[in-house]
Formats: C-alpha cells, sequence, structure tokens
C-alpha cells in the first residue's frame, strides 16, 4: 500500500513544471521525473492516474493561480483604465515572481491538454474579463474589437518588454534593464490605441 | 480527490494494450469492491493503479496473473 506525503507531492508538483519547461511536452516522462524526485516511478502515482492526468491537473492549477494572481485587487466595475493597470501590474508582479511557473502555464495552453485546463481553470476569469470589457465598451472607454485583437495590444507589449528584461537584452542582443517609465509609456500607448476618438472637441 | 481514508495499490506489470487492460479491468471491478482502477499504458512499466477502502494486494496480483499477466507490487 502506497501513502500520501503532502510534502512529497509538492516536490513532484515543482519538479514537474522544472522538468516540462526544460525537455518540453514531448520530452517529459515518468521515469524522468522519478528521478529528478529521487522517488521510484511508484511513488508518482499515488498522485496520479499517469502522465496525462498529472500534467492536466498541474496545468489546471497553474491556471487557477495565474488567475488568482491577475485578478487581485480588480474589480469588473473598475474604470477601464484603472483595471487594465492593475492587470498589467499583476502579470508583471507574476511573470517576475514565478517564471517557470509562467514558462510552464504558457507550453500548456498550447499543448493536446489545453482546452480542459482552458476550461477548468479560466472560468471566473473568464466571467470577470468578460463583464469588465462590455462595460467598458458601453461607457465608451474602449473600441469594439475581437477579442483576440484587443488581447494582443492590451497584453502584447507588456509581456515582449517583460522577456526582453528576463532574458537582459532586447533586439540585436542589445542590454536592456526594464524600467517604471518603459512600463508607464507602453501602457499608456495602449489606452491610447484602445480609447475610442471622441469627436466631441469644438473645432471653433 | 482522493479521500486520505483509502489506500492507493501500485503495480508493476506487462499488459501491453488496451484489449488487455479492459478484460483486466473488468475482472478486477467485478471481483473486488474498489474505488477505481487505472492503468499508465505509455510508460514503460505499464504501472496499474488500484484506489480501494479494503483490500488485500495479494488477491489483485492472483487474478492479474489468472488473466495471464506479470503484477508486482510496487511498494
Amino acid at each position: 500500500m502506497r501513502v500520501r506525503d503532502q510534502a512529497k507531492e509538492i516536490l513532484v508538483k515543482e519538479k514537474a513544471i522544472e522538468l516540462l519547461v526544460k525537455d518540453g511536452f514531448d520530452g517529459f516522462s515518468m521515469n524522468k521525473l522519478a528521478r529528478m524526485c529521487n522517488v521510484s516511478v511508484a511513488t508518482l502515482y499515488i498522485y496520479y492516474r499517469d502522465k496525462d492526468d498529472m500534467i492536466k491537473t498541474i496545468g489546471t492549477e497553474l491556471a487557477r493561480n495565474f488567475n488568482h494572481y491577475v485578478l487581485k485587487d480588480f474589480l469588473p466595475t473598475m474604470s477601464f483604465k484603472d483595471g487594465l493597470k492593475i492587470q498589467w501590474k499583476n502579470r508583471a508582479f507574476y511573470m517576475l515572481n514565478f517564471p517557470n511557473d509562467m514558462a510552464c502555464y504558457e507550453l500548456l495552453r498550447h499543448s493536446p491538454h489545453a482546452e480542459t485546463i482552458v476550461s477548468e481553470g479560466m472560468i471566473d476569469f473568464r466571467n470577470t474579463m468578460k463583464s469588465f470589457m462590455e462595460k467598458a465598451i458601453k461607457n465608451r472607454e474602449l473600441v469594439q474589437l475581437s477579442i483576440e485583437t484587443f488581447w494582443s495590444i492590451a497584453f502584447g507589449s507588456l509581456h515582449v518588454l517583460l522577456r526582453f528584461y528576463q532574458e537582459g537584452k532586447s533586439m540585436g542582443c542589445k542590454p536592456f534593464h526594464l524600467s517604471d517609465v518603459d512600463i508607464n509609456e507602453a501602457f499608456e500607448m495602449v489606452i491610447k490605441a484602445l480609447t475610442p476618438v471622441h469627436y466631441n472637441i469644438n473645432p471653433s | 480527490m482522493i479521500a486520505l481514508t483509502e489506500s492507493i495499490f501500485v503495480f508493476k506489470t506487462n499488459i501491453d494494450t488496451p484489449a488487455h487492460w479492459e478484460s483486466i479491468k473488468n475482472a478486477i471491478e467485478s471481483t473486488f469492491e474498489i474505488e477505481s482502477c487505472s492503468i499508465d499504458l505509455e510508460d514503460v512499466d505499464k504501472v496499474m493503479r488500484v484506489i480501494a477502502t479494503d483490500i488485500d494486494p495479494i488477491h489483485i496480483i492472483s487474478l492479474v496473473e489468472k488473466q495471464g499477466k506479470n503484477c508486482y507490487e510496487l511498494v
């Protein structure tokens, strides 16, 4: 009979994330993971049915955790600019403090298990964002766009800046240090791009 | 979620096809009172996992062997 051990379960999860980031979805195996954790392969089966079960469970947890951080202090009733600013701050915090978790989450979102991970781990997040965007469009704080275009504009520049920062270099291997000035400049450009042009200025 | 009172038994087997597994799974489920049983056919050790509250693993091993397959408990 095998006995569950919470400390070991946490170790298995941490090492699984590390291995997925290092070797990718196809290079991941239960044997490699067991060696990394210094446990027998059988130990892994106390916690998970098989490799697929492990990846789905870890991916769903990462999604929930990511969404928990992103939505911290955020309310869908906030003004568009204030709400987006909080999400930028939260996303930057998560990406800089949990780089392995973020890399693993991104990897699993593009794996064959993406549908399970996204549908089980992101329900609250999707509903909250839907409500936030609908309100912003109604209040004429946000232009009407497809969700894909909105997402790429709203968060694309942040993700690129953070990636440059994590790599320590930008294009052409130019050394790069991220400052609040860079972040604020990019954020203001995003707000400008997403805010409707109001023709309410009297030309005379 | 597995309740803490349940026991998890893990076995190394040589069950190698979904058809074999289907037949063995049916035999286990109809013979014993178990919570669930599964197998990782992708793993080199074809690890079988049985969750039950009150069972002697020797009986599971014996049943799998009667089906012509090897089965060892991993402890």
